[in-house]
C-alpha cells in the first residue's frame, strides 16, 4: 500500500519572529523538516500550503511564507486564531511541529515570463504573497516590474515589516523596477505613507495592466473591492488572481468541508484566476 | 460468473463455513437493526426491514483512529490496520453496495486513504435483490435497481425456500468455493424465476424523479430565494448525512483519554453550522439554507463534475429518517421544475 | 380536529393581528406523515390541520438559528408569530417567555386541547406500504385510520406515542385563541419511572449502556427540542473540550448526561427528543426522571405557571440543601 497521506513529518523550528502586537498576533516560524528524504521531497510552489501540527493538539492548513528558492528553512506566519494555531504560538525556538503536504495548486510563474507582477495584500494575506515576491526578487530576470501593495489596520499589525522597509529604501531594487507601498487603515504618528484601505491606495496607484498580472490576498472583503478597482483600471479577469481559504481537516480533499463549488479549496486551490473564480457558485 | 443455489435452511451452514472471515450481518438490537459483527450465524436478520443505517460503517467507521502518538508525541499507525482478517458483508441492499461505489473514488484518487482502502479491498459484500422496496425507495432514478449486481460480489435473490446465489466477482467467487459443500446447481425453471423476480423489481418502486438536467438547475438558480423555503424545516440535525450511504465527510480531532492522545477521524456532517465555521468566527454557510442547498449541490451537481455520476444512492433513508419530512425527492422536483 | 374551525380561527388571527407567520401542521403527501408549515399569508391558511398524527412540536422553530424568526419581525417593526400549541407545548412557551425574554404579546397561540398523538414509527411500522393517509380520527380509545381507500380501526394503546401516555398537561395552559373544547387530564404519573427506580444500579447501567451504545450523535435530540437554544453548547464546545467527539459509549454518555441535566427543571415533556430520534432511544425517560425528582425536592413543574420565575433562576430560602454533597 501507498503511504499515508494523514501521516505528519516532524520538523524543528529554527527561529520565531512576532510580526504584529496589534489585535491579532502572528508569528512567522521558520521550520527544518528532520528526515531528509521527506525535506528534499517536499519541493513547494509559491502559493502551496502545508499541514502544520501538534500531536495530540491538531493541525492547521497554513500558507507556506517563504519562496521555494530559499532552501534553507521553510516560513509559515501563523495568527492566533483557535486551538491549534494558539498552542503553536506557545512553541519556542528549537520545540518540534509537524508538517505534510505541500498541498494544494499554485501561481502559474511559467506563465509570467517577463510580466509586470502586482502584488495586493492586507494584513495576513501577505503571507502567500511573500513567497511570490521572495521568488520574483531572486529571479528577477525572469519577471518585469514588481509592485508591492500592502496595508494592515495599523503599524503595529502590517507583517514583514522590516524586509518591506528594506525593499522600498533599495536603491538597489528601485534600479530594478521594484516599488513597495504600503498604507495603514487610520492615521499614526510619524506614518507618512498612505493612509486609507488597500483598495484605494490601489486606485491612487493606477497600476497598468499592461503585461502585467494582479495578485490579492487578504480579507475577504478586501479582496471583493480590489478586484472591482483592478476590472475599473481595466485588467482583464484571466490578470487577477486570488487565494481562498476555508474551513480545512484533511487537506487531501476528502473530509469534505472546503468545497466551493464544486472545487476543494485544500486540493483544487487555494490558488484561482478571477476568470475561474467569478464562475462559482459560492465564494467562501 | 457462476451461478448456485443456496437452501435457505442450510444459510447458518454456509456462514459458519466463512470461519477465515470476519462476518458482518443485520442483527436485531434495541429494536432497530443494524449492520454488527457476528459470532453466531443465527444472529443474523435476513428479513431485511427497518435498516436505518447503511452498511457504510463497517469500512468507514463513525469514529476511526489514523495515528496514536507514543510518550514521546511520535505519530504511529495503530497496530492491527495491516493484516486484518477479511471481513464479510452479509445481506448488503444493492442500493448500499453502490453507495461503497460512490465512495471508492473519493478514496482512491489523488491521496489514495490506505485506512479505507485496506478495509474495503479486504471486504466481501454479499447483497440480497431487493423484492420489496421501501415506500421512499427511488434508486431507480439515479442509476440503480433493485436486483443490480453493482458492487457485489455474491448477489442473492430469494425464491422462497432457496436462495438464487450468483457470484459476481472473482472475490465472490472464493467465498463460493469455501461455503461449496452447502451449494448446489439451479434448475432452468430457478433460473428463469429469478430473471422474474429481477425484472418484476424495478417496477416495484413508487418514488421516481427524473433527475436529467438537475445538476444545471440548480447551478443555475443557486441564489433562488427557493432555497430558503425548501430548507424551512430543517433543524439542522445530522441524520440525513449520518444515515446516507455515500456521505463521506469527516473531521479530524486529536483525543486525550486516560492521559493517551490519539488522532481520529470521525464522521461529520454539513448540516451542522460548526462544520465550515472558520477560527475566525466567519461562516460561509451560516444558515440552513445555505446548508441545504450544499448537500443537494454536493449530491447532484459536484459529484457529477468530479465522478460522472449522482452521489446518491436513492436509499430513501434521508427523507424515511428526517424528523421533519425534508424530502429530497420532492425538493429535486421544485429544483427541476424551476 | 375541525380543520374550517383551525382555518377560520387562523385567517381571523391574520386579518386581526399584525402577524408575519404562522407556524402550524400540514397534511404531507406521503403516508403518515405531517409536516410544519409557515403561513404568511392569511390564504395559506388552508393548508392548515390537526390530527393525532400530528406529533411534532413546532415551538423550536421560535429559537432556531439564534431566534432568527423572531429576531427577523423585530426588525421589521413589531410584528407576531403565531403558532399551534398543544399542552406540551404551551409549556415550553412558558418557559421561554420567562427564560429568553420573548414577549408574551409577541406569540399569538392557537392553542389545541390533545388527547394525545400517535408514534409516527409505530403506525409506519403497523401499515407500511400505506401511501397516502386521508383521515385519522380517535374515538372512544379507538382510533379510525384512513388511506388509500382502506380503513382501519386501531386501539388507542398500540398507536399512542409512549410519552403522551403519561400526560398531565394535555391542555394548553396558555393561549389566545382556543380551538376546541378543553379535554380531562389525568395527575402527573411516573408509573414508568418507578419501575427504572426498581431496578438495581447495575441493572439500570446494563439497560442504558445497550441504548447509549447506539447514539449516532446526530444532534437531532438537542435540535428539536425546544429549549435547547444555547448559541454555545457545552456539546459542542472545543475548549474545555466537555465531550469528545469520537462515537463511543463513554462519550455518548457523557453527551445525554449533559443534555438531559441541562433539561432538568425546563423540560416541557413535548417528547421532540424520543420522537426525532434515529435510532429509538428512550430519551424521555432520563428526562421524566429529572422532571420527578425536581417536583419533590422544589415543588416545581417546569412551564406550568406563566408567572413562575425559571427554577435555577430563582432563590427560594425554603430550598432544600441536602441534594447538594
Amino acid at each position: 500500500m501507498t503511504e499515508n497521506p494523514y501521516l505528519p513529518r516532524r520538523a524543528k523550528i529554527e527561529s520565531i519572529k512576532q510580526e504584529t502586537t496589534g489585535e491579532r498576533i502572528i508569528k512567522t516560524f521558520a521550520v527544518v523538516i528532520e528526515d531528509q528524504a521527506y525535506r528534499e521531497r517536499f519541493q513547494h510552489k509559491p502559493g502551496q500550503c502545508a499541514m502544520l501540527g501538534i500531536n495530540g493538539v491538531g493541525e492547521s492548513m497554513i500558507s507556506i511564507a517563504s519562496s521555494p528558492t530559499n532552501k534553507e528553512f521553510l516560513n509559515f506566519s501563523v495568527m492566533k486564531l483557535g486551538k491549534v494555531t494558539s498552542a503553536i504560538h506557545e512553541l519556542e525556538a528549537g520545540d518540534l511541529i509537524t508538517i505534510r503536504g505541500p498541498y494544494g495548486n499554485n501561481f502559474p510563474l511559467d506563465e509570467w515570463y517577463q510580466k509586470n507582477i502586482i502584488t495586493i495584500g492586507g494584513g495576513i494575506g501577505q503571507a502567500p504573497l511573500r513567497s511570490i515576491i521572495q521568488y520574483v526578487l531572486d529571479k528577477k530576470g525572469e519577471f518585469g516590474g514588481l509592485d508591492i501593495i500592502y496595508g494592515a489596520r495599523t503599524t503595529a499589525d502590517l507583517c514583514y515589516r522590516e524586509d518591506h522597509f528594506q525593499t522600498e529604501q533599495s536603491v538597489f531594487w528601485q534600479r530594478r523596477n521594484v516599488r513597495v507601498h504600503l498604507s495603514i487603515d487610520v492615521p499614526e504618528a510619524g506614518w507618512d505613507r498612505f493612509v486609507g484601505v488597500v483598495p484605494d491606495n490601489l486606485l491612487r496607484l493606477k497600476p497598468s495592466p499592461e503585461n502585467a498580472i494582479a495578485i490579492t490576498c487578504g480579507p475577504p472583503v478586501m479582496i471583493k473591492f480590489v478586484i472591482k478597482n483592478l476590472l475599473a483600471l481595466g485588467f482583464k479577469d484571466e490578470q487577477i488572481y486570488t487565494t481562498l481559504e476555508n474551513r480545512m481537516k484533511c487537506g487531501i480533499g476528502k473530509c469534505g468541508r472546503c468545497n466551493v463549488g464544486s472545487f476543494y479549496v485544500c486540493k483544487d486551490g487555494p490558488v484561482f484566476s478571477y476568470a475561474r473564480l467569478k464562475n462559482l457558485p459560492e465564494k467562501g | 460468473m457462476e451461478h448456485f443455489l443456496l437452501e435457505k435452511n442450510r444459510l447458518n451452514e454456509f456462514l459458519s463455513a466463512l470461519r477465515n472471515y470476519e462476518v458482518f450481518a443485520p442483527v436485531r438490537k434495541v429494536g432497530l437493526t443494524v449492520f454488527e459483527l457476528i459470532t453466531n450465524p443465527k444472529e443474523a436478520m435476513l428479513d431485511l426491514k427497518n435498516q436505518p443505517q447503511s452498511p457504510k460503517r463497517v469500512i468507514f467507521p463513525q469514529s476511526e483512529i489514523l495515528l496514536v502518538f507514543d510518550k514521546n508525541n511520535a505519530a504511529k499507525e495503530p497496530k492491527g490496520r495491516v493484516g486484518q482478517k477479511p471481513q464479510v458483508v452479509f445481506g448488503v441492499r444493492p442500493c448500499d453496495a453502490r453507495g461503497f461505489h460512490m465512495l471508492d473514488p473519493v478514496f482512491e484518487r489523488e491521496y489514495p486513504d490506505p485506512y479505507y482502502l485496506q478495509k474495503r479491498q479486504s471486504t466481501l459484500l454479499v447483497g440480497f435483490h431487493c423484492s420489496e422496496p421501501y415506500p421512499n425507495c427511488f434508486c431507480t432514478s439515479v442509476g440503480g435497481n433493485p436486483s443490480s449486481p453493482e458492487g457485489l460480489d455474491i448477489l442473492l435473490t430469494d425464491l422462497g425456500e432457496q436462495y438464487f446465489l450468483e457470484v459476481i466477482t472473482s472475490k465472490g467467487e472464493q467465498v463460493a468455493k469455501e461455503g461449496a459443500a452447502v451449494l448446489s446447481s439451479p434448475t432452468s425453471q430457478q433460473q428463469t424465476e429469478k430473471e422474474k423476480l429481477s425484472g418484476m423489481a424495478p417496477q416495484k418502486i413508487r418514488r421516481t424523479i427524473d433527475t436529467e438536467g438537475i445538476a444545471s438547475k440548480i447551478e443555475k438558480h443557486f441564489d433562488h430565494s427557493l432555497w430558503r423555503e425548501l430548507s424551512g424545516k430543517c433543524i439542522s440535525c445530522g441524520i440525513c448525512t449520518y444515515t446516507c450511504p455515500t456521505c463521506h465527510c469527516f473531521d479530524i480531532q486529536d483525543e486525550r483519554v486516560r492521559g493517551r492522545a490519539n488522532r481520529l477521524r470521525i464522521w461529520d456532517s454539513c448540516m451542522f453550522p460548526e462544520y465550515t465555521l472558520h477560527a475566525s468566527g466567519h461562516n460561509p454557510r451560516p444558515t440552513r439554507t445555505e446548508r441545504l442547498k450544499n448537500r443537494m449541490y454536493h449530491k447532484f451537481k459536484q459529484n457529477i463534475d468530479l465522478y460522472g455520476v449522482p452521489g446518491c444512492v436513492g436509499c430513501g433513508r434521508c427523507i424515511t429518517l428526517c424528523p421533519e419530512n425534508v424530502d429530497l425527492v420532492a425538493n429535486l422536483k421544485v429544483i427541476k421544475n424551476l | 380536529m375541525d380543520k374550517e374551525k383551525l382555518v377560520n380561527e387562523a385567517k381571523a388571527v391574520f386579518s386581526r393581528e399584525d402577524v408575519a407567520c404562522l407556524i402550524g401542521y400540514g397534511k404531507d403527501s406521503i403516508g403518515f406523515r405531517v409536516s410544519p408549515i409557515f403561513i404568511r399569508t392569511r390564504d395559506e391558511a388552508d393548508q392548515l390541520f390537526f390530527s393525532p398524527l400530528c406529533s411534532l412540536s413546532l415551538v423550536n422553530y421560535l429559537t432556531l438559528e439564534k431566534g432568527v424568526l423572531l429576531e427577523g419581525n423585530k426588525e421589521t417593526g413589531g410584528e407576531k408569530i403565531a403558532i399551534v400549541a398543544r399542552g406540551c407545548d404551551s409549556r415550553a412557551l412558558i418557559q421561554l417567555f420567562a427564560e429568553r425574554g420573548i414577549p408574551r404579546e409577541q406569540v399569538v397561540i392557537l392553542g389545541v386541547p390533545c388527547r394525545g398523538t400517535i408514534d409516527l414509527k409505530k403506525i409506519e411500522g403497523k401499515f407500511p406500504d400505506a401511501r397516502n393517509c386521508t383521515e385519522v380520527t380517535e374515538a372512544e380509545g379507538m382510533y379510525y385510520i384512513r388511506f388509500d381507500n382502506e380503513s382501519h380501526e386501531v386501539p388507542k394503546e398500540e398507536l399512542l406515542a409512549d410519552h403522551c401516555k403519561h400526560c398531565a398537561f394535555p391542555n394548553p395552559l396558555v393561549y389566545d385563541v382556543l380551538l376546541e373544547d378543553l379535554v380531562d387530564s389525568k395527575g402527573a404519573a411516573y408509573s414508568d419511572i418507578e419501575e427504572m427506580e426498581k431496578m438495581a444500579l447495575e441493572e439500570r447501567h446494563e439497560y442504558w449502556k445497550d441504548k447509549f451504545a447506539r447514539c449516532l450523535r446526530c444532534y437531532a435530540c438537542r435540535n428539536a427540542c425546544p429549549l435547547c437554544y444555547c448559541d454555545d453548547c457545552i456539546l459542542e464546545r472545543v475548549s474545555p473540550q466537555w465531550v469528545n467527539r469520537s462515537v463511543n459509549l463513554s462519550e455518548n454518555l457523557m453527551f445525554h448526561l449533559a443534555r438531559s441535566y441541562h433539561l432538568a427543571g425546563r423540560c416541557a415533556g413535548c417528547g421532540e427528543c424520543e420522537r426525532v430520534c434515529p435510532v429509538n432511544l428512550p430519551l424521555m425517560l432520563l428526562n421524566r426522571k429529572l422532571e420527578k425528582d425536581i417536583k419533590n425536592i422544589f415543588e416545581y413543574t417546569a412551564g406550568s405557571n406563566l408567572d413562575d420565575k425559571p427554577l435555577f433562576a430563582s432563590f427560594n430560602p425554603k430550598d432544600p440543601n441536602d441534594f447538594i454533597f
